[in-house]
């Protein structure tokens, strides 16, 4: 037994196990972190901003803060710029932009045959990542695109911002 | 919104159907409601719960289109449980299946018969697999079950590793629910120290705090093509699966049943 207890799958399985629920545990920080940053609603934001520019750049910037990203867009489906905060270029050109990778989402949804596609993320190189999310209100098609870092994991707190974006687009 | 746990292992008979099976019958008597799917081509669960009986259709004809969800899902009597058969009739549908797992069709497919469910439990096949791998994309967690055996522990990081793999690659939500440890003789010297050699290597919140024990009237629900539960001649088999069932709603519900 003792062959048992030195063996290297014993001693590898034990590893894997160590490491999945470190990994499980980090994922639990990290959705109790989304869940209280859940807290700071699109309400709380609009008693301190009363223009929906300044409460989307807000949400962006809170977005921004917490996934560790460089910058981020919100655009609709003509290209026009909702709230950008951070931008390494032009806010319009990066608006237009986002609305050509949101483009592609649908390009992608009909070529590959992937219907619910609704997220797109192009490497630039090997460093960075413009990731961009598709949403709808109604019968608009919105998207919101974020800059950062090939290394982040930017899906929470993508997804955590649209709650956000969506209340306010809907109260105005 | 109901959990999804594929009953998995990559070392064959290790009670992965008798698990299934039981623990389903143990969680509906805990009030939930759950549904059992047979994944596994040979149709083991189908053949341990008489599912064949009633019908031999299951997954196989729901996909291709042959049969709607609710031609395929058996209610079991009373309880507030059901079951879908692999539907695996001929060759060509073994591959049918396979094919249909690797394009992610079944693993949708299931994630829309478990709705309405607490839990969904899916008795899969042995050893690994490009489908299981994404079958793995829509499921919850994993529960591994284990025999105090060398040759099964042996097996585990391989399977670990595709765990860990499609986790990182699939399913960044995919939890390992935990091991239990099956046909547990405690009278066998062997399986004791194996069972303290594993509990010694690995992190205690792993398993179960609830074994399997070795039992005679496993063999005998076998048999029968019945739940253990129905044979009411072995309340030490009953009391084990309940106790599981117990122990992972309770993981569930906050992680208090972890063995910490």
């Amino acid at each position: 037994m003792n062959r048992l207890k030195k063996s290297k799958e014993l001693l590898e399985a034990a590893s894997i196990f160590n490491a999945l629920l470190v990994q499980e545990q980090d994922d639990m920080a990290k959705q109790q972190q989304v869940a209280k940053a859940e807290l700071t609603t699109a309400d709380n934001v609009a008693e301190n901003q009363p223009f929906r520019g300044d409460q989307l750049e807000n949400v962006l910037y809170g977005m921004c803060q917490r996934g560790g990203f460089q910058g981020a867009a919100v655009a609709d489906e003509q290209g026009l710029a909702l709230a950008i905060y951070n931008s390494p270029v032009e806010g319009d050109v990066l608006a237009a932009f986002t609305t050509v990778l949101g483009e592609a989402i649908g390009k992608a949804g009909r070529f590959l045959e992937q219907h619910d596609a609704n997220n797109i993320s192009l490497d630039i190189n090997f460093i960075d990542k413009a990731v961009v999310r598709q949403f709808s209100l109604g019968d608009n098609s919105f998207y919101i695109l974020v800059i950062c870092g090939q290394e982040i994991d930017e899906r929470s707190e993508i997804e955590l911002s649209i709650k956000q974006v969506t209340a306010i687009l809907e109260k105005h | 919104m109901g959990k999804i746990v594929a009953v998995a292992s990559q070392k064959g008979g290790v009670g992965k159907t008798t698990t299934c099976l039981n623990l389903a019958v143990s969680l509906t008597g805990l009030g939930k409601k759950v549904l059992l799917v047979d994944c596994d081509p040979q149709g083991a669960l189908a053949a341990a719960s008489n599912l064949k009986r009633i019908t031999d259709k299951g997954l196989v004809q729901l996909l291709t289109g042959e049969l709607q969800e609710e031609d395929v899902v058996i209610p079991a009597g009373k309880r507030s449980l059901a079951l879908v058969g692999s539907g695996v009739l001929e060759t060509e549908d073994i591959f049918f299946l396979e094919q249909q797992a690797v394009s992610g069709n079944l693993g949708k497919a299931i994630r829309a018969l478990s709705v309405g469910y607490d839990y969904t439990l899916l008795d899969t096949q042995a050893g690994l697999s490009r489908g299981l791998f994404q079958l793995f994309s829509d499921v919850d967690s994993v529960l591994l079950p284990c025999t105090c055996k060398a040759t099964t522990v042996k097996t585990l990081p391989l399977f670990l590793k595709f765990i860990q793999q499609a986790r990182q690659s699939e399913n960044h939500r995919l939890k390992l629910e935990g091991v239990v440890l099956t046909m547990y003789n405690e009278s066998d010297p062997c399986a004791v120290e194996v069972s303290e050699t594993i509990q010694d290597a690995f992190p205690q919140e792993i398993f179960f705090r609830t074994s399997i024990p070795l039992l005679l009237s496993f063999e005998q629900a076998s048999l029968r093509a019945v739940p253990v539960a129905l044979l009411k001649r072995d309340t030490l088999a009953v009391q084990a699966y309940d106790k599981l069932a117990f122990e992972l709603v309770a993981r569930q519900k906050g992680g208090e049943g972890r063995n910490e």
